[in-house]
């Protein structure tokens, strides 16, 4: 009755631990194998990384070593198509260089050589200091409503390379403030912000592009081609885009319309950053799991309602 | 007498040693994962251990570093200050003290006290169960010879990327020396003369594993393996618990974690005080526990210790050995001195990734599905089972508990608005509570039974309340159909009787009185 079975047996007993650990130790083995055979191999950079590093900057001129120099590019690729380079780690439709403009080297968009050379920073929504890397992360998990890399992963340390790259490139000194490293203030107007305004604008210069509900355009292959300003592929309620109206703003006035930027007014850039705060998107990390799903249940439920009711005003007029 | 005496202390000395061995690496694993120094562990293993063994009566029952505790302090503290500066250990401290002040108000409001009645086993259960789950999330990082993410992220999600990120550039010499750990701890325990020993076991094969990989490929600055450190210890550590204006605003917000912790701990220590009650047999009330923690929490903040209460698995060791004196837990505060003082120098070279090898241990430990299948026989247990295990990793632990509790509430008060009605010829007897949500519940066995009988009896001898929505109901049965309704009821069902009488005002010729 009380029989023991074959693999009850003493020495058998921790076997099947054994194996399994065993088991993930290999796995664990190749997966390192397999990292460092990327971290060697040559890298195919994007179109826009190749002008900007090969021909603009001339990398290859600068006498750096093999494996820094692929860090470099990798951090270029990662910072034009993130998509693609970082998959893991975004779940937005939106690429870094949608508001750090010129790949990161674009004066008053927040250039990042700018912000490398700056190092530690207090984080005014965090309330601690943040280090360029931690910063870096944040980006990850807000505007990328994403995931947060770890501080080792090789995707936040070709990103810290492709900042002190950039940096090196400008001749910009550590620990200096630079002004341009802001966005470009843009003041309220004495009419105040006004959402519906913002709409109406936002319908005649930006829906053409990014869509009336703002979901943006992707190519087949999954890369970007206008970045979701909305909806459950957009930034999340945490990021300063969603926080910061005045962030948003200085994005508008200095980036859009992409082919008429500068003709936006103060208070037009600041009507459309309020009337995109509106639109529904995911909340972040810190709002918590409620939060989440209210969210969730607006972004599935109200661009589906609203399409329906247009539909039947448009048959409406047609009768 | 003295032959007694002496007995006595001769029983307690092994059980007192094996507990001093095997609380070592837990209190300086917990004090990793509370984000202190280690000293704060081994200081609450040794007068955490000492306060509530001798002021809670049970022989078994006693406080000491506690890893769900420990993780709540953790992650309560992350966004305060950097873990392990001298600035979160002020907050550490601090909320020590907070958490004793919590426990404290639970002994001395009885009605809060006996809110603890309504946290279910399940909810326990399912909470132990998601912290066992939790540390084992929590340790891969250090596994790895990664850092952790140092900021809230949904943690299953930051889990999965977490595993990724070691599989793939994690520190091989750290994850080696995590495998060995683990390797030698398995082997141990399934040794049945070693089985208590695997934390040790496995502590130094890790320990010496680390020592060959520095001297094989030349030192700490190649492998990186980083250390438990110089443990810097004296016999007491006095410390005095920011309070200061500048953190006062930082503290008020820290209450809710404050209170969510010492719920942990009482909940904890609740549960194990009800298994020693039925392993022992000896009546000892949860109050005495909770006040014994609670002294020790609010000592804990002046004396550089992590926050204690009880623990399943060390007192699991003291039912072992059929400890029959609270002299056992002393001698282990006593032989974890000495051994401290002896193998400072070993315990400075314990690897990282060895302790959270270990702490993952401890969390599979907490996972044994022998100690809740009995929750699955019951479709509401297991609901609140489940609810309190998955809200740990969504909601967070107070939520949890919350949301456990909430559960078994619901499912008490639904059992209590449904009596049990029983119909025999033109008697009604209803067994159990009568409130206004019950009245939908009998109302319509009754409604039959008045269309066929003129006079109908309705029997509540066996009802022990009836609250005054359902005395009026009681009342007015039958009016409108001309139905004489009578009560039966015994002489000595007083509440029974007020309820009828005077608040229902219902006539006494139809009252019937039994004698008992």
């Amino acid at each position: 009755m009380n029989k023991k079975l074959w693999y009850q047996h003493v020495f058998l007993r921790p076997i099947l631990p054994l194996l399994i650990l065993g088991g993930l130790f290999i796995f664990i083995v190749y997966n390192h194998a397999v990292t460092e055979d990327k971290l060697r191999a040559e890298v195919v950079l994007e179109p826009d990384c190749e002008e900007l590093l090969m021909n603009k900057l001339k990398i290859q001129e600068d006498g750096f070593d093999g494996y820094y120099i692929r860090a470099v590019k990798r951090g270029c690729n990662i910072f034009s198509n993130p998509q693609k380079h970082a998959s893991r780690f975004v779940r937005a439709d939106i690429r870094c260089k949608d508001c750090h403009l010129g790949l990161g080297m674009t004066p008053e968009t927040a250039p990042i050589g700018q912000g490398w050379v700056q190092g530690d920073k207090y984080d005014p929504v965090t309330g601690i200091i943040l280090s360029y890397e931690l910063r870096t992360m944040q980006c990850f998990i807000n505007s990328s409503n994403g995931f947060k890399p770890n501080i080792l992963d090789s995707v936040i340390q070709d990103l810290k390379v492709y900042g002190r790259y950039l940096a090196f490139k400008q001749g910009l000194r550590e620990g200096v403030e630079y002004p341009e490293r802001r966005f470009t203030k843009v003041p309220p107007s004495g009419e105040g912000d006004d959402y519906i305004r913002g709409q109406y604008l936002y319908e005649q210069k930006c829906a053409m592009c990014h869509g009336k509900q703002g979901y943006g355009v992707m190519a087949e292959d999954g890369s970007v081609i206008f970045p979701a300003l909305a909806g459950p592929r957009a930034w999340n309620t945490d990021s300063r885009m969603y926080n910061e109206g005045i962030t948003l703003a200085a994005i508008i006035k200095t980036n859009m319309p992409a082919h008429e930027r500068g003709t936006l007014t103060d208070t037009q850039a600041r009507d459309i950053a309020a009337y995109l705060v509106t639109m529904p998107r995911p909340a972040g990390n810190r709002k918590g799991v409620v939060a989440a799903a209210r969210q969730q249940l607006i972004m599935r439920t109200m661009p589906p309602l609203f399409s329906l009711i247009e539909q039947w005003k448009g048959e409406d007029q047609a009768q | 007498m003295n032959s007694e005496l002496f007995e006595r202390i001769r029983n307690s000395l092994l059980p007192g040693l094996n507990l001093a061995i095997i609380v070592l690496p837990q209190a300086i694993a917990f004090s990793i994962l509370a984000g202190v120094p280690p000293h704060f562990g081994i200081y609450c293993a040794i007068y955490g251990v000492l306060i509530t063994s001798l002021v809670n009566p049970s022989a078994r029952f006693h406080g000491g570093p506690n890893s769900s505790m420990s993780v709540a302090m953790g992650v309560a503290l992350l966004p305060y200050a950097p873990q392990f500066g001298s600035e979160y250990m002020g907050y550490a401290l601090s909320l020590a003290v907070m958490v004793g002040v919590v426990q404290l108000l639970f002994v001395v409001l009885s009605p809060l006290s006996r809110l603890l009645d309504f946290m279910s086993e399940a909810v326990v259960s399912g909470i132990i169960f998601g912290i066992g789950l939790f540390l084992i999330f929590k340790s891969i990082a250090p596994f790895g010879g990664l850092p952790l993410n140092t900021q809230v992220e949904w943690p299953l999600a930051i889990t999965w990327q977490t595993f990724l990120a070691v599989s793939e550039y994690g520190n091989s010499f750290a994850i080696e020396v995590g495998f060995v750990t683990l390797a030698a701890a398995i082997i141990t325990r399934s040794i049945p003369r070693l089985r208590g020993w695997y934390l040790i076991g496995g502590l130094l094969a890790g320990t010496l594993y680390s020592v060959y990989l520095n001297q094989k490929y030349g030192g700490l600055t190649v492998t990186q393996l980083e250390q438990v450190g110089n443990l810097n210890m004296r016999v007491l550590w006095p410390s005095v618990p920011t309070f200061s204006s500048e953190v006062l605003p930082d503290l008020l917000t820290l209450i809710p974690s404050a209170i969510a912790i010492a719920l942990l701990g009482i909940f904890q220590t609740a549960a194990i005080m009800r298994q020693t009650r039925r392993i022992t047999g000896k009546l000892i009330p949860t109050r005495r526990a909770v006040l014994a923690d609670s002294i020790a929490n609010l000592a804990a903040g002046f004396i550089s210790a992590l926050p204690s209460c009880g623990s399943f698995n060390r007192v699991a060791m003291l039912h072992a050995f059929k400890t029959e004196s609270s002299m056992a837990p002393a001698f282990s505060a006593l032989f974890l001195g000495i051994l401290i003082f002896l193998a400072k120098d070993l315990i400075a070279i314990i690897p990282i990734s060895s302790m959270a090898a270990l702490i993952m241990l401890v969390g599979a430990n907490m996972l044994r599905l022998s100690d809740v299948r009995h929750h699955f026989r019951s479709p509401v247990e297991m609901m609140v089972f489940l609810s309190a295990f998955v809200s740990v990793h969504i909601f967070g632990l107070l939520n949890a508990a919350l949301i456990g509790a909430a559960f078994a509430f619901i499912d008490w008060v639904w059992h209590k608005a449904h009596p049990y009605v029983e119909i025999d010829g033109n008697r009604v007897t209803i067994m159990g509570d009568l409130y206004y949500a019950s009245i939908s519940y009998v109302e319509p066995s009754i409604a039959i039974l008045a269309h066929r009988y003129k006079d109908l009896e309705i029997d509540l001898t066996r009802t022990h309340y009836i609250d005054p929505e359902a005395s009026h109901w009681l009342a007015s049965m039958g009016v409108e159909r001309d139905c004489h309704v009578h009560f039966m009821v015994y002489e000595r069902q007083r509440r029974v009787r007020h309820c009828l009488s005077y608040i229902a005002g219902i006539a006494d010729d139809r009252i019937r009185l039994m004698a008992s």
